[in-house]
C-alpha cells in the first residue's frame, strides 16, 4: 500500500520537476516492471544519488508537490523570481533531499502564520470609518476592502472540511490535478497548511476550495465572490495560493485589499500586544506591498516599517538637534514638490496682510521659521500696497541648530537682503528655544525703545505652520503657549495644522486614521508630475514617512505628531479665549489658483469651512488654515476695502 | 546709366530698414507674444539687444495682466525686472492656467494672478539670494513641464 503510494507519488511528483525527466520515467518504469522489494532507501532516488528514506518518502511528495507549486509549473504567472529559481544550477548535497526541499520552500515562502484563534479577520478590525469614494489607488482599497470584508461575513458556502492530509488524499488530487491545475493546486496548497493555519487561512481557504470545488464541477464561479470584486474568479485561485505562497499576483486589486487587511491585522495585534503575530504580519505586509505599485506600496512600507519599529522599541533619539537640520531640508522638498505648504504660506500671508491695513508699523513673529519662505510674498505684498511699505519687523523663532551655525541669523539675513532691494524697512530678530513653551511674552515684545522714534502703534501678528500639536505632547504646553500669545496682544494670529484626529483614542483609532490620512497624502503626490520632481518626491514621501514613523512607533512625549482635526483645535483656540477671523475671499480665489496652477492639480480641494480654508484631496481635507484674535479685541475686523485687496 | 538709375531708384524703393531703429524695433516686438518673442531674440544680435529691453517685456507684461498696482514697475525691477518676471512667473503661470481652463476676463482673477505671479517670483528671487550655497533655486519648478527624454 504505501509502495503503491510511493509510486503513485514518485512517478506523479518528482518526475515532473526534477530533472532529467524522460530518463528518470524510464528508470523508474523499469523498476516497477521488474518489481522491487521494500528497502530502506527508496531504490529510484537512489539511482540517481539521493538518498531517500522509504518513510520518508511521502513527505518528500509533499513537499516536492509544494515545491512544484511554488515555482509555478509553467502558469502563466510566472515572473522572473520564479524562472530564475527554476534555472538555478546550484547544488545542494543530493542525499540531503528533505532538508533540501525545506530550504527551498523557506527561501520561497514564509511559514504560515501560527495564528491564535482569536485573531478573527471579520472582527470589527475592518470596519472602516467611510473612506472617501475616490477612483484613486491607495485610498480605493479601503472602499473595496470594506466590501469584501462585508461579503465574508455573509458568505455561507462550502467550508470544506479539511481534514488532516493523510496519504490516502494524495493520488485523489493528482486525477483531480490533470483536469483543472490551477483550481486544485490551490486546494492542495491549503490542505497541507492545514494545521498550521488558525481561522485567518481558513477563511482563505474557504474561498479557494471552493472556487476549486466550483471548476471541478460546472466550471462557474461561486456567486459570493464574484459580484462585490469581479476579481474573484480565476485569478483569485493564483492569489489566494499566493497567501499561503507568495508567488506573483496578477490581481494587484485583490491583493491591495490584502495588503490593508494585513496592516489592520497587524496594528490590532501590537494594540493586544501579541508581538509574536504581529511580527509575522509585518513581514507579509512587507512581500505584498512588493507586489503593488505606486502610493500604496510607498504607503505600506512606511507603515510597515513604523510598525516593526514599535515591535522591536527601535525608537530613533528624537532629541538630536541633527534631526531638526535634517527635518528642515526635507521640508523644503517638500515645499517643493506640493501645494501644502506654499497654500498655507499664501492664505496666512493674506490674512496677516488685511490684518495689517491701515498700520504703519508691523511686527510679524514666526513660530515655524525654518527657511522663511513665507516672508518674501508678504514683503512684496506689503511694498506695493497703496500708501507704501509699512516698517517691517520680524521675530523668528527655531530650535537649536546642530553644529553652531546660527541657520537662524542667515534666514534673516538674505531676508533682510531682499528686503533691501525692494525698500521695505526690514528689522529681524531670530530666538533659539528647544520649545515653544520656553518662550515669554517679555522676550517677544518690542522693546520700548523702538518705540521713541514715533507714536505709530504696532501691530503684532503672530504666525505658526504645522508647530502648535507637537506641543500636545507635554500636558499643559499648549496652555502656556496660547497664554504668552495673548499676553502679546495679537491683531491676528494665523494657525496652520493638519485635519486629522491622530491623537485621541486607542492605538487602533490612530492607526487606521493614520493610515488614511498618509494614503491620500501620497496619493497626491503621485500625481505631481514636475520636471526634476523625481528627487523632490521622494524626499517629501521620507518627510511624511518619518511622520508616519512618529505617529506609530512613539508614545508619550516623544510622540510629537499629534494632529488634531480642525473643529478640535478650534474647541481649544475658543477655549484659550480666541475668536475667530473670517478668512477672505481674496484668500480663497488666491489659492484656488494657486492649485490651478500644480500639474495633477485636478485632485486638489479648496474648501471654506466656516471661515477657515482647507486643502484637501478629492474629497479628503488635509490641511486647514484658520485666523484668530483674542476674544473681545473689540475693533471691528471687515474685509478691507478693494484697493487694498489683493 | 540707365543702370545707374535703376539702381538708385531701387535704392530708393528697396525702403526702409527695421534694424536702423532701435525703437520702432522695439516697439513691434513689444507686440509679440512670448514665444515668439523668445524666437525673436535668437534672430541676430541687434535683435537679441533690443528683445531683452525691459519695456519689451512689460508691455508683453501688461497685456498678460491687465491689472496694475502703482509702484509694481519699481518692485519688479528691484526684484529682476519683467523679462525674468515674465519667463520664471507669468508665462508659465498663463499656459499652466489655460491648460486647466481658467480664463482671467474679471479684473478680479486677473488682479489675483498679477499678485499671486508677484509673490512666487518674489520667492525665487530670494532663493537665489545669498551664497548661492545650499541648493538650486527650485520654488518655481513646480511651474514647469516635465520633459520626456526617452
Amino acid at each position: 500500500m504505501k509502495r503503491e503510494n510511493m509510486d503513485g507519488v514518485a512517478r506523479g511528483g518528482i518526475v515532473r520537476n526534477v530533472a532529467p525527466a524522460p530518463a528518470r520515467m524510464a528508470i523508474m518504469g523499469k523498476a516497477k516492471m521488474m518489481g522491487f522489494d521494500e528497502e530502506t532507501e527508496d531504490e529510484h532516488l537512489a539511482v540517481l544519488g539521493y538518498k531517500v528514506r522509504s518513510s520518508d518518502m511521502e513527505i518528500v511528495a509533499q513537499k516536492l508537490q509544494q515545491l512544484e507549486m511554488a515555482m509555478g509549473g509553467g502558469a502563466p504567472q510566472d515572473d522572473a523570481l520564479l524562472n530564475h529559481l527554476a534555472a538555478d544550477t546550484v547544488h545542494y548535497n543530493p542525499s540531503d533531499i528533505s532538508n533540501w526541499l525545506e530550504s527551498m520552500l523557506s527561501e520561497l515562502s514564509t511559514p504560515p502564520p501560527p495564528l491564535p484563534p482569536v485573531m478573527h479577520p471579520n472582527s470589527g478590525v475592518f470596519d472602516f470609518p467611510p473612506a472617501p469614494m475616490s477612483g484613486h489607488s491607495s485610498s480605493n482599497f479601503f472602499n473595496s476592502a470594506e466590501t469584501l470584508a462585508t461579503m465574508e461575513s455573509a458568505s455561507t458556502v462550502t467550508s470544506i472540511e479539511l481534514s488532516t492530509p493523510s496519504a490516502a488524499m494524495l493520488p485523489a488530487d493528482y486525477s483531480l490535478r490533470s483536469n483543472n491545475a490551477g483550481g486544485n493546486r490551490s486546494a492542495y496548497g491549503s490542505e497541507t497548511h492545514m494545521e498550521n493555519t488558525g481561522p485567518r487561512d481558513r477563511k482563505r481557504m474557504k474561498t479557494s476550495s471552493s472556487s476549486s470545488t466550483s471548476r471541478g464541477g460546472s466550471g462557474g464561479v461561486i456567486g459570493r465572490s464574484a459580484p462585490a470584486i469581479g476579481s474573484m474568479s480565476t485569478s483569485t485561485c493564483g492569489s489566494e495560493v499566493s497567501s499561503a505562497m507568495p508567488v506573483v499576483m496578477e490581481d494587484t486589486q485583490e491583493v491591495g485589499i490584502r495588503l490593508v487587511h494585513a496592516l489592520m491585522a497587524c496594528a490590532e495585534a501590537v494594540q493586544q500586544e501579541n508581538y509574536k503575530a504581529s511580527d509575522i504580519l509585518v513581514k507579509q505586509i512587507s512581500m505584498l506591498a512588493s507586489s503593488q505599485g505606486g502610493a500604496m506600496r510607498k504607503v505600506a512600507g512606511y507603515f510597515a516599517e513604523a510598525l516593526a519599529r514599535r515591535i522591536y522599541c527601535l525608537n530613533p533619539q528624537q532629541d538630536c538637534s541633527l534631526d531638526s537640520a535634517f527635518s528642515d531640508i526635507l521640508q523644503m522638498h517638500f515645499y517643493e514638490s506640493c501645494p501644502y505648504l506654499k497654500f498655507a504660506h499664501f492664505t496666512a500671508n493674506q490674512a496677516i496682510l488685511e490684518a495689517f491695513a491701515g498700520y504703519r508699523r508691523v511686527h510679524v513673529i514666526d513660530f515655524s521659521m525654518k527657511h522663511g519662505m513665507q516672508w518674501p510674498a508678504l514683503m512684496q505684498a506689503l511694498a506695493l500696497r497703496p500708501g507704501g511699505p509699512p516698517s517691517f519687523r520680524l521675530t523668528g523663532i527655531g530650535p537649536p541648530q546642530p553644529d553652531n551655525t546660527d541657520a537662524l541669523q542667515q534666514v534673516g539675513w538674505k531676508l533682510a537682503q531682499l528686503a533691501d532691494t525692494i525698500h521695505v524697512d526690514f528689522e529681524y530678530r531670530g530666538f533659539v528655544a528647544n520649545s515653544l513653551a520656553d518662550l515669554e511674552p517679555y522676550m517677544l515684545e518690542s522693546p520700548s525703545s523702538a518705540n521713541s522714534g514715533s507714536d505709530e502703534p504696532e501691530v503684532v501678528a503672530i504666525n505658526s505652520v504645522f508647530e502648535l500639536h507637537g506641543l500636545l505632547a507635554r500636558p499643559g504646553a499648549l496652555e502656556k503657549v496660547l497664554g504668552t500669545v495673548r499676553a502679546l496682544k495679537p491683531r491676528i494670529v494665523t494657525i496652520v495644522e493638519q485635519d486629522a484626529n491622530h491623537n485621541a483614542g486607542p492605538f487602533m483609532d490612530r492607526f487606521t486614521e493614520a493610515l488614511h490620512f498618509y494614503s491620500t497624502m501620497f496619493d497626491s503626490l503621485e500625481g505631481g508630475g514636475i520636471a526634476d520632481g523625481q528627487q523632490d518626491q521622494f524626499m517629501s514621501e521620507v518627510y511624511l514617512g518619518r511622520q508616519i514613523c512618529n505617529v506609530v512607533a512613539c508614545e508619550g512625549t516623544e510622540r510629537t505628531e499629534r494632529h488634531e482635526t480642525l473643529s478640535q483645535w478650534r474647541g481649544r483656540m475658543r477655549d484659550a479665549d480666541f475668536e475667530p477671523v473670517h478668512l477672505g475671499s481674496n484668500a480663497f480665489k488666491q489659492a484656488s489658483m494657486l492649485l490651478a496652477l500644480f500639474a495633477g492639480g485636478d485632485g486638489y480641494r479648496v474648501e471654506e469651512k466656516d471661515g477657515c480654508l482647507t486643502l484637501g484631496w478629492h474629497t479628503r481635507p488635509l490641511i486647514a488654515t484658520s485666523a484668530w484674535r483674542p476674544a473681545g479685541s473689540g475693533e471691528s475686523f471687515s474685509a478691507p476695502a478693494a484697493s487694498d485687496a489683493r | 546709366m540707365e543702370n545707374a538709375e535703376e539702381e538708385k531708384e531701387r535704392d530708393n524703393t528697396r525702403g526702409y530698414n527695421i534694424n536702423d531703429n532701435h525703437d520702432l524695433l522695439a516697439e513691434i516686438l513689444a507686440r509679440l507674444d512670448g514665444p515668439s518673442l523668445a524666437a525673436a531674440a535668437s534672430v541676430c544680435r541687434l535683435w537679441h539687444t533690443v528683445s531683452r529691453r525691459d519695456t519689451v517685456w512689460k508691455a508683453l507684461f501688461n497685456r498678460h495682466v491687465a491689472a496694475d498696482f502703482p509702484g509694481t514697475r519699481a518692485v519688479v525691477a528691484a526684484l529682476g525686472g519683467y523679462r525674468r518676471l515674465y519667463c520664471r512667473c507669468v508665462g508659465p503661470i498663463a499656459d499652466r492656467l489655460a491648460v486647466s481652463g481658467e480664463h482671467a476676463t474679471t479684473t478680479e482673477a486677473a488682479a489675483a494672478r498679477l499678485s499671486l505671479s508677484l509673490s512666487l517670483f518674489s520667492i525665487d528671487c530670494y532663493e537665489r539670494l545669498g551664497d548661492g550655497g545650499w541648493q538650486r533655486p527650485s520654488s518655481l519648478l513646480f511651474l514647469r513641464s516635465p520633459v520626456d527624454v526617452s
